[in-house]
């Protein structure tokens, strides 16, 4: 089993009402397997992205544990354990730097796993994901997002992540943009046993892309049959 | 595909403002008619092809001062923005990044210089440190960067919200890093606006507390003129000449950063 | 009956995007039309300017004309009597343009009261059986409480009862499914179905919300219409394309792409050609002169595949 999260919850203190405690997730209890794709299947607000983000290792869960490969997860993630675990998220017009031109976030990865780096590798590698040279020139604000997307999908697949956390990652683009990020995501599964935590509220969606899904209704996490 | 940038007035007439100034500054020794320093037995005397601001109680000639007054005036008022800027910043950082014990300690502090009355311990500082600009610096900054560091704190905290901070976690960035390449970027135009009008705040600080005969001693900013100019008797005996053109260079010097800052800001 | 004459709209006079570039469609009584595109192809743009509804400094072309009479031309007073009570708006955003401090049953009478003179209390009690059409449960109680207490897809049902509680002939509904789930958009989908005799004019980038609620489908692609036809035809024998890639790329019908096509930046469409024509498997070296809007039997194609087939091309462009 390549990921478990056992029991996790995370709690909020209510504004009002003197200290009550919402629950945004309760006692969540899933697994995901070498290879498969998990969904979390809920409407907005149901808790399934606050339990990605702990999945993802950037929220801290109140209390449960998260085991890779059964070795128990401590929080924040660091070393072989944060290269392995990345997200994608819905919007793809602020997942880059907006500051910044594409080519110096695109880089990062690279740098900061001493991987091999040219400027050729880079291109090569954005044209598997149908970018080109001069868009890695641009800055954000003038890419579409569905460019974005793809970008962003590039930039994390350099570091060859067992799992992604993909929060709603096709839900801001077109049809057709969509189609296309799927089959890069199943190539790149296909070619390396990755292990996909899929988000979404499109119930066709979920059922064309994922192998097994979990309810998740109120911070409730219940495994469908 | 080329957009047509509208030009920011209000911008370039502050830009042009400062520019004048600071020309002004470097210039000086250059462009005075006389040593403001040097003494002569021609007091009080009235504006004259000589003196085109005429001299004050000593035989000073005022348009000389009020050239030197420039590089005193910018220097104090440029350098305790720096420093309130980056004091700011770094504090601003530190609490809204890694929030929890260093949240709470920097609100703390920032709630409780806040509560401080500014200019009255400001002054009180002046009177005990060692005279000098340095002091001046420090004393007007001590405070100043209270409101610098509560509008960054809640950018920077929107900032971490954002899917490109958290991805950068994610791929395993260090901290200094993201906070250098990917917040401060994004925080640029805040940063320089509010620096832009921290220089007029403090250029009014500088000159109370100069007119109030606390500033630096030896070399004279505007306000030390005006503290001159209104103590030996030059508003008493309606000599304009004397207290009027360092009032105006100091609103027109202030007029020019809060341009800068206030508009600068609008480009969103 | 609702007719758009060659519209076009650019959001100011400096800029160089054209978000709506020469719409022509006729809304006859009774007729439901979805107008489908993705974002950025101006669908939600066209439904704005056909009220007047564009910010001021937006440019507009071409007319809209409502039973023969120009709506642009109109005077402020009688486009006042028209707006809500002939033809009325539902905003997107999942009933996130509902009025936070107001209660719901009273925002929903609003219209009763504006154009059929009702009073408070009627046009309450009115907007309670319209609440009850959308099947929403213990509806008294929902029309006197407020909007935040409602989720999402109920909210938006609320603005579609809106929209309709002044009984106008033209629904303009944008995006009326957007963000909802299944089950809500089938819902809506019903409410859209019992419309009768109104007609409906309804943006969307679901293909499939629109084959239920429409008769025909107006398919837009960077600001353009690509596309038009009778929803049964267009949607099991699509002609343009762009439809032919979106039905076949929707997850319900298995996903399929050409993973080679990519579509550019916006600022990318260059002024010439088939807008299209990066992303098409069919692309032959014609399409980079822009083809015309061409008539095939009671279908509209902007395609060169079609020069042949069709009878003549529309005459402007």
């Amino acid at each position: 089993m390549r990921m478990r999260l056992e029991q996790l919850t995370k709690t909020y203190k209510s504004r009002n009402g003197g200290g009550a405690q919402f629950y945004a997730v309760r006692n969540a209890n899933v697994t995901l397997e070498a290879g498969e794709t998990v969904g979390l299947f809920g409407d907005s607000g149901s808790g399934k992205s606050t339990l990605g983000m702990m999945a993802a290792g950037l929220l801290k869960p109140t209390s449960g544990s998260i085991f890779y490969e059964d070795q128990l997860c401590a929080f924040p993630y660091r070393g072989t354990l944060r290269r392995n675990i990345q997200i994608l998220f819905q919007h793809p017009e602020v997942s880059f730097n907006p500051a910044l031109p594409l080519i110096k976030s695109m880089t990062e990865p690279y740098t900061l796993y001493n991987l091999p780096y040219s400027k050729q590798i880079l291109v090569e590698n954005v044209e598997r994901f149908g970018l080109h040279e001069e868009h890695l020139h641009r800055c954000p604000g003038e890419l579409s997002g569905g460019e974005l997307q793809r970008a962003a999908l590039a930039r994390l697949l350099v570091l060859r992540p067992a799992v992604l956390v993909l929060d709603e990652p096709t839900s801001m683009l077109d049809v057709i943009t969509q189609a296309q990020m799927i089959g890069m995501l199943r190539d790149y599964q296909k070619e390396t046993g990755a292990s996909y935590l899929f988000i979404t509220h499109n119930r066709s969606l979920c059922d064309r892309v994922c192998d097994r899904v979990y309810d998740v209704e109120q911070g409730n996490i219940t495994l469908e049959e | 595909m080329k957009k047509r940038k509208k030009v920011n007035i209000p911008v370039l007439v502050g830009s042009l403002i400062i520019g004048f100034f600071v020309v002004i500054a470097i210039i000086a020794p250059a462009i005075v008619p006389y040593d403001p320093s040097e003494t002569s037995a021609l007091t009080y005397g009235k504006p004259s092809p000589e003196h085109l601001l005429g001299t004050n109680d000593v035989g000073q000639d005022i348009f000389s001062e009020l050239i030197y007054g420039t590089r005193i005036s910018m220097v104090i008022g440029i350098f305790a923005a720096v420093v309130v800027t980056c004091v700011g910043t770094l504090l601003a950082l530190l609490s809204a990044w890694y929030g929890g014990v260093a949240d709470k300690l920097i609100t703390g502090l920032t709630n409780l210089a806040m509560a401080v009355p500014g200019l009255a311990l400001t002054t009180l500082l002046v009177c005990y440190l060692s005279p000098g600009i340095l002091s001046i610096v420090v004393a007007i900054s001590i405070t100043a960067w209270t409101g610098t560091t509560r509008v960054l704190r809640s950018q920077i905290l929107a900032l971490k919200e954002e899917p490109f901070v958290k991805i950068e976690k994610a791929i395993g960035q260090r901290d200094i890093v993201i906070m250098g390449k990917h917040l401060l970027p994004n925080l640029k135009d805040i940063i320089l606006s509010r620096g832009a009008m921290a220089v007029s705040s403090a250029m009014m600080t500088e000159a109370s507390l100069s007119f109030l005969g606390l500033g630096a001693f030896g070399e004279k900013s505007w306000g030390a003129i005006l503290h001159y100019a209104f103590f030996r008797n030059g508003v008493v005996r309606g000599l304009y000449w004397w207290y009027l053109p360092p009032i105006l260079c100091t609103s027109l010097a202030v007029l020019g950063f809060m341009l800068v800052g206030y508009y600068g800001q609008q480009k969103r | 009956m609702l007719e758009i004459n060659h519209v076009s709209v650019k959001f100011s006079a400096d800029s160089d995007v054209q978000a709506v570039e020469d719409v022509s469609l006729v809304l006859p009584e009774g007729s439901k039309l979805a107008l489908v595109g993705e974002t950025g192809s101006g669908k939600s743009v066209l439904l704005l300017a056909i009220l007047r509804l564009l910010p001021e400094t937006a440019q507009t072309r071409g007319d809209v004309l409502l039973d023969g009479k120009s709506i642009w031309q109109m005077k402020r007073k009688e486009l006042d009597k028209i707006r809500g009570a002939v033809i009325s708006y539902v905003p997107q955003g999942g009933g996130e343009a509902l009025n936070p401090l107001m209660r719901v049953g009273f925002q929903v009478g609003e219209p009763l009261m504006e154009h059929k003179g009702l009073s408070r209390k009627e046009a309450e009690a009115k907007s309670v059986s319209l609440l009850k059409k959308f099947h929403l449960g213990d509806e008294e109680a929902l029309a006197r409480a407020y909007p935040h207490t409602f989720s999402g897809g109920m909210r938006q049902r609320a603005m579609v009862a809106m929209g309709i509680a002044a009984d106008p002939q033209i629904v303009l509904a944008d995006e009326p499914s957007k963000g909802l789930d299944e089950k809500r958009v089938a819902l809506v989908a019903e409410t859209f179905q019992q419309l009768g005799e109104k007609s409906l004019l309804c943006v969307t980038h679901d293909l499939l919300f629109a084959g239920k609620i429409s008769d025909h489908i107006c398919v837009l692609y960077a600001a353009q219409q690509v596309e038009y036809g009778p929803t049964e035809k267009l949607m099991s024998a699509p002609l343009h394309p762009y439809t032919r890639d979106m039905l076949l790329a929707i997850p319900e019908n298995g996903m399929e792409v050409d993973k080679a096509g990519f579509a550019p930046a916006h600022t990318g469409y260059e002024n010439f050609g088939c807008r299209y024509r990066h992303r098409c498997k069919d692309c032959m070296e014609v399409c980079k002169k822009m083809p015309p809007l061409f008539t095939v039997g009671d279908e509209k194609v902007r395609c060169w595949l079609y020069a042949d087939a069709s009878g003549t091309a529309d005459k402007d462009l």
